[in-house]
């Protein structure tokens, strides 16, 4: 709305510089709009290095190691090759790819019921109170930062699961990635899922209530789909979020390449060692200027994450189409 | 209104209160672990002034804490120009063109990118593309990448926030938009444009992956260097706080559990003055600029 406002008035304003201003005024008001829309222009071109960057580094899993043996292979041995006094290094990635999906997965599961929760609290059941006290500290949420979290799932979440884990393990795995996961993008998905229904008109609640439905009944059946355009936006954010999350996820997972084995071991398959993408980009960190073919997996993960990432804005473009993707 | 759906209905709201209570509950249960555990680094003085002690107990955060604030300030310096002038643009000039539209959708797309996304390229233009090494200077280059849609959007909000009789005033005087923006809409934004600028320096603090790839390689600062040369390596307390707990070497020191705890510790402390700090001086900031006579 007031973009439009700005807008009109500046072609309308344009006309009055033209007579009324001095040239020197003049020349410096259209020098100073040319370097604002440089400023503006920045983004563009951080997006463009970022994307070409990381796709020429990520080449040589294509030129090299071949799409098929990355994508679809489990062996990851990236530092067993020549370099290290090997013979052949393998870089098979579908282990983190999957391990992603697993402990984001895992995240959704905990963190959607609890933040729709929250976020009809905060809208609809006590918006007063909510707006003095959930919002406030909510903010704060989202202020502390993710590594600290991983920190406190590292020191309390982790002695706790490793009583139900396998004798010898200390509880790092799939779950415990998961809760500070969900932790983590709980507030992400309150907030955009409290505006969400916030801006839903009190006519929609007033006819529910006419009908003599519920309070339950009119959040669950009539407000809650009206507002599920901010809800999806909150989730596919957060899940982007979790996604990109690497050290809070690396200090709580155990970093090993392997899958929860669901079917033989039941639950106890998540309290195991695991990996993500983020996770087994973040292990070779010491190694990126040595091992060149291990470097260059590991750029493809952040090309898995990049498109990750596209996909998840284009989504909320869909479903939103004027919402705001930064929070 | 049958009583069985009443009663569902109350069972099925206070779930949800019960739920929020119990996340609020968390959240001050976690601070106050956290603050309680660490308060014995924290009231030491050699917590701040020595180095970690690898191998040895006697360590302190020092050169963490040192380029934690090195980064953050030579990164808001750079971000600042960029973020103010985009966010001029996007709230006074920006149309519907495609060009707007474009570099709109790549704020967007950056504040969403993953940290470690950034350590990877940050990795490649500023380290490997121009033979230069990890540094405080790569480092505080790849979060302007990080806090730049942020600061973006605090501009733009900041600015859009005024009363458009502001604009109009100025612009009927015979102002150009240029001394629109300049001599009218940036002192009338300064309150809230402090408040935000101070709310995306907090978040630098807690930035850890993009810094582990540009700033410190997984090494740890062990000499108390407080030298400012921006081409030092440069390991932040976020990143230690990471690599403390998982690297095997530094698990061998005898107090790492109490380094961490004290790094955990101060960097909540930081954050929550920041952001407490932030709101409040914004809003000390609208009384004293209303006091004035107009």
């Amino acid at each position: 709305m007031s973009g439009d406002v700005a807008g009109s008035g500046g072609s309308s304003s344009a006309l009055l510089v033209r007579r009324a201003v001095p040239g020197r005024a003049r020349t410096i008001d259209r020098a100073s709009r040319a370097l604002l829309l440089g400023a503006a222009g920045v983004s563009i071109v951080i997006v463009l290095l970022v994307v070409i960057f990381i796709t020429v580094r990520a080449w040589p899993v294509v030129s090299q190691i071949g799409l098929g043996s990355f994508f679809l292979s489990t062996v990851w041995e990236p530092d067993s090759g020549i370099a290290f006094g090997g013979t052949v290094a393998h870089f098979g990635a579908l282990t983190p790819i999957l391990g992603s999906v697993v402990a984001v997965g895992l995240a959704l599961l905990l963190a959607v019921p609890i933040a729709v929760a929250v976020a009809v609290v905060l809208a609809e059941t006590d918006r007063n109170l909510g707006e003095r006290i959930l919002r406030p500290a909510i903010e704060v949420f989202v202020g502390i930062p993710s590594v600290v979290y991983g920190y406190v799932g590292f020191v309390v979440l982790l002695p706790i699961l490793a009583r139900i884990a396998p004798a010898g393990d200390n509880g790092s795995g799939y779950l415990a990635a998961g809760v500070v996961l969900a932790i983590m993008i709980i507030p992400t998905i309150a907030t955009l899922s409290a505006d969400a229904l916030i801006t839903q008109p009190a006519a929609l609640r007033e006819g529910s209530y006419a009908l003599g439905a519920t309070e339950w009944q009119t959040i669950n059946r009539v407000v809650l789909p009206a507002a599920r355009g901010g809800i999806i936006s909150g989730v596919v954010l957060g899940l982007a979020r979790a996604m990109g999350e690497a050290l809070a996820v690396a200090l709580v997972i155990g970093d090993v390449q392997r899958l929860p084995d669901f079917l033989h071991q039941g639950f106890q398959a998540f309290v195991q060692p695991g990996t993500t993408m983020t996770v087994t980009i973040t292990d070779g960190v010491n190694n990126l200027a040595i091992n060149p073919q291990g470097t260059a997996a590991r750029y493809m993960l952040a090309l898995v994450l990049l498109v990750v990432v596209f996909i998840s804005i284009s989504v909320v473009r869909l479903v939103n189409r004027r919402g705001r993707v930064v929070v | 209104m049958n009583p069985r759906a009443r009663a569902t209905s109350t069972v099925a709201i206070s779930a949800m209160r019960a739920t929020a209570v119990l996340l609020l509950a968390l959240l001050v249960w976690a601070i106050v672990y956290l603050v309680v555990n660490g308060w014995g680094e924290l009231t030491r003085p050699g917590f701040y002034t020595k180095a970690p002690n690898i191998g040895g107990p006697g360590s302190g955060a020092g050169p963490q804490l040192f380029n934690t604030a090195y980064i953050l300030v030579l990164s808001m310096a750079m971000t600042i120009p960029v973020g103010l002038g985009a966010g001029i643009y996007f709230a006074e000039y920006a149309g519907t063109g495609r060009i707007t539209n474009l570099a709109r959708r790549a704020t967007e797309t950056l504040a969403t990118l993953p940290s470690i996304v950034v350590g990877l390229f940050g990795f490649s233009l500023f380290i490997d593309a121009t033979h230069s090494h990890p540094s405080r200077l790569a480092a505080s280059l790849s979060l302007v990448v990080i806090n730049l849609p942020y600061a973006v959007r605090v501009s733009e909000d900041a600015i859009r926030g005024l009363p458009s009789s502001l604009r109009e005033g100025s612009l009927a005087l015979g102002a150009t938009r240029w001394q629109t923006v300049v001599r009218t809409l940036l002192p009338a934004a300064l309150p809230s444009l402090i408040t935000g600028i101070i709310l995306v320096a907090g978040r630098t603090f807690g930035e850890a992956a993009a810094i582990l790839f540009t700033g410190s390689a997984g090494a740890i600062t062990e000499n108390s260097n407080f030298s400012l040369d921006p081409f030092q390596k440069g390991d932040t307390l976020a990143v230690d706080l990471y690599v403390f707990r998982t690297q095997a070497e530094p698990s061998a020191v005898p107090d790492a559990r109490q380094y961490a705890d004290g790094v955990a510790a101060l960097l909540v402390v930081l954050v929550l003055g920041f952001n407490l700090g932030a709101r409040f001086l914004g809003r000390s900031l609208v009384r004293r600029l209303q006091a004035l006579p107009s």
